[in-house]
C-alpha cells in the first residue's frame, strides 16, 4: 500500500530560522526537480485481472444478434468456474457492456437496469419442491426491489403474469442471476434450469427485456470427486442436456495465464516509464513478489527492454 | 540548459505572508512556477475555483506549517482539497515545512 502523502508530514524540512531556510533551501529545489519521481508507488498487480475478453465477446455477439432478430425474447447464459473466479464480477461487466451497446444505438428502445437481481437455486427437495422454492425466492427478492407491489405470490407464478405486474415506466433490460453450487449439484438440476427456461419464461416475446445467467461455481478437485459429480460432468450435462438453443454456455472462467502477465507487465511499465526506477530501486525481487508467476529472468528481461527505452526517452545514455 | 521543475502550490496562512513572500520570491528566482494565490489570481477572479484550478495543476505542494497554518480556514479547505482528491498522495508530492513550532492535528 503507498503510504498516504499527509501521513508522512511528521518529516518535515525544519525552516524556522534564516539559517535553517538558508541551510535547507537547496534540498527543497532538489526535491522540485523535474528528474526526482512522484511519489508513485509500483502497485504492480494491483490491476492486475483476469481476461475475460471471450466472455465478453461471445456475450455481445449472441446478445446483439439475438436482440437484433427478437427483441424482448428471453436470453440465458451460462457463466461457470471455480468458486474464486468472480463470476458477480463478469456478469456486473457484462450488464455494462450492453449499457454501452444500447448507448451506441439509438434504435434499441430498452434501457438497461441498474439492480441485478440475484438468487440461489433451490439446493434440496424432488424437482417440484424445488420448482416451488425457486418461485418464493424470486417473488421475495421482487418484492424487495420493488418491481412488485400489492401482488399476491399466487399472482406471480410465471415470468409473463410477473411482467404484467411490474411497475416499470418505461421498457427495461432486466439481469438476474441465478446462482448453483458445484458442490450441490445433483441429478435435479437440469430438469430445474430447463424447467426454468423452458417453463417459468415461456413466452416468446416479453415486454421487457430479460438476462439470465446460470452461474455453476466448482468446488475443489477434492470435493467435486466428494460429490460424485466432478465439473466435467456438470460441464458436460450443461453442454447437451440444455433445452434451449438460446441458453448460451460462455467459456469457463479462469485464471489468468503467463501470457496475459507479460502483456500486462509490458503495458503498465510502457505508460508507467517512472516506475521502472522504483521497481529498480525496489528491488527485481520485489517485483517478482508482486507478481509471483513472473518468471525472474523473463522479469528481468523485461525491465532491462524498458529501461533502455526510458533512458532512450530522456536523451541519457544507457550503460 | 537550466534546470526544470514541477509546478508547485504554496499552501499557507496569510499571516505568515512575511516568510511565505520571501520563499516565493526565491522559488520564482530560482525558475520554479509556483501558484502563490497573491499573485496568481488576478483582481475579479473567482478565488474558490482560482484556487482548485491551482491546486489541480500542481505537481507538489508545499505547506508551510504553523499553528496560523492549522488555524487558517482557507489552509484547512486546501488540506481537505488535497486529501479528498489524492487521497494515498500518488498525484502530487507535498513538502511540509516547519516554519514556526506547532502541534500538528491528529490525523497528521
Amino acid at each position: 500500500m503507498p503510504v498516504p502523502a499527509f501521513l508522512l508530514i511528521n518529516q518535515h524540512i525544519d525552516v524556522q530560522t534564516n539559517s535553517s531556510f538558508n541551510q535547507n533551501y537547496p534540498k527543497i529545489l532538489r526535491e522540485l526537480s523535474l528528474d526526482r519521481p512522484l511519489p508513485r508507488s509500483p502497485q504492480l498487480g494491483k490491476y492486475l485481472y483476469c481476461n475475460r475478453d471471450t466472455q465478453v465477446m461471445v456475450f455481445k455477439d449472441t446478445f446483439e444478434s439475438l436482440y437484433t432478430s427478437n427483441p424482448g425474447s428471453p436470453q440465458f447464459y451460462v457463466v461457470h468456474g471455480h468458486a474464486c473466479q468472480c463470476h458477480d464480477l463478469l456478469v456486473e461487466r457484462l450488464r455494462l457492456e450492453t449499457k454501452a451497446l444500447f448507448s451506441t444505438n439509438n434504435r434499441w428502445k430498452h434501457c438497461v437496469s441498474q439492480a441485478i437481481m440475484t438468487i440461489s437455486l433451490p439446493d434440496t427437495g424432488s424437482l417440484d419442491t424445488r420448482i416451488k422454492l425457486f418461485k418464493e425466492k424470486l417473488y421475495r427478492k421482487l418484492r424487495e426491489k420493488r418491481y412488485l407491489q400489492n401482488v399476491p405470490p399466487q399472482s406471480a407464478q410465471t415470468m409473463s403474469s410477473v411482467t404484467r405486474h411490474m411497475n416499470f415506466k418505461q421498457d427495461e433490460i432486466l439481469f438476474f442471476r441465478f446462482i448453483v453450487q458445484g458442490k450441490s449439484w445433483n441429478q435435479h438440476y437440469m430438469p430445474l434450469i430447463n424447467w426454468i427456461v423452458s417453463q417459468y419464461f415461456s413466452q416468446d416475446k416479453f415486454k421487457h427485456q430479460y438476462v439470465v445467467f446460470f452461474e455453476i461455481s466448482y468446488s475443489s478437485l477434492f470435493f467435486q470427486m466428494l460429490s460424485g459429480y466432478p465439473k466435467w460432468i456438470i460441464r458436460r450435462s450443461l453442454k447437451y442436456k440444455l433445452i434451449s438453443e438460446s441458453c448460451k454456455l460462455l467459456h469457463e472462467l479462469r485464471s489468468f495465464k503467463r501470457s496475459d502477465i507479460d502483456n500486462w507487465l509490458i503495458d503498465h511499465l510502457e505508460k508507467n516509464l517512472d516506475e521502472i526506477d522504483i521497481c529498480k530501486d525496489s528491488g527485481i525481487n520485489k517485483l517478482q513478489l508482486c507478481i509471483p508467476f513472473l518468471r525472474m529472468k523473463k522479469a528481468k528481461g523485461l525491465l532491462t527492454e524498458l529501461e533502455k527505452k526510458y533512458y532512450e526517452n530522456k536523451q541519457i545514455d544507457f550503460l | 540548459m537550466s534546470q526544470q521543475y514541477k509546478k508547485v502550490f504554496i499552501s499557507y496562512s496569510h499571516k505568515d505572508i512575511n516568510f511565505v513572500e520571501k520563499l516565493y520570491h526565491k522559488l520564482k528566482n530560482d525558475g520554479v512556477t509556483c501558484f502563490f494565490d497573491k499573485d496568481s489570481i488576478r483582481s475579479g477572479e473567482n478565488w474558490v475555483l482560482a484556487l482548485e484550478k491551482g491546486l489541480e495543476e500542481s505537481d507538489v505542494v508545499i505547506l508551510v506549517l504553523s499553528e496560523n497554518y492549522f488555524e487558517s480556514k482557507w489552509a484547512n479547505a486546501e488540506r481537505s482539497f488535497m486529501t479528498r482528491n489524492d487521497p494515498s498522495g500518488e498525484k502530487r508530492k507535498i513538502i511540509p515545512l516547519l516554519y514556526k513550532e506547532c502541534q500538528y492535528p491528529r490525523f497528521y
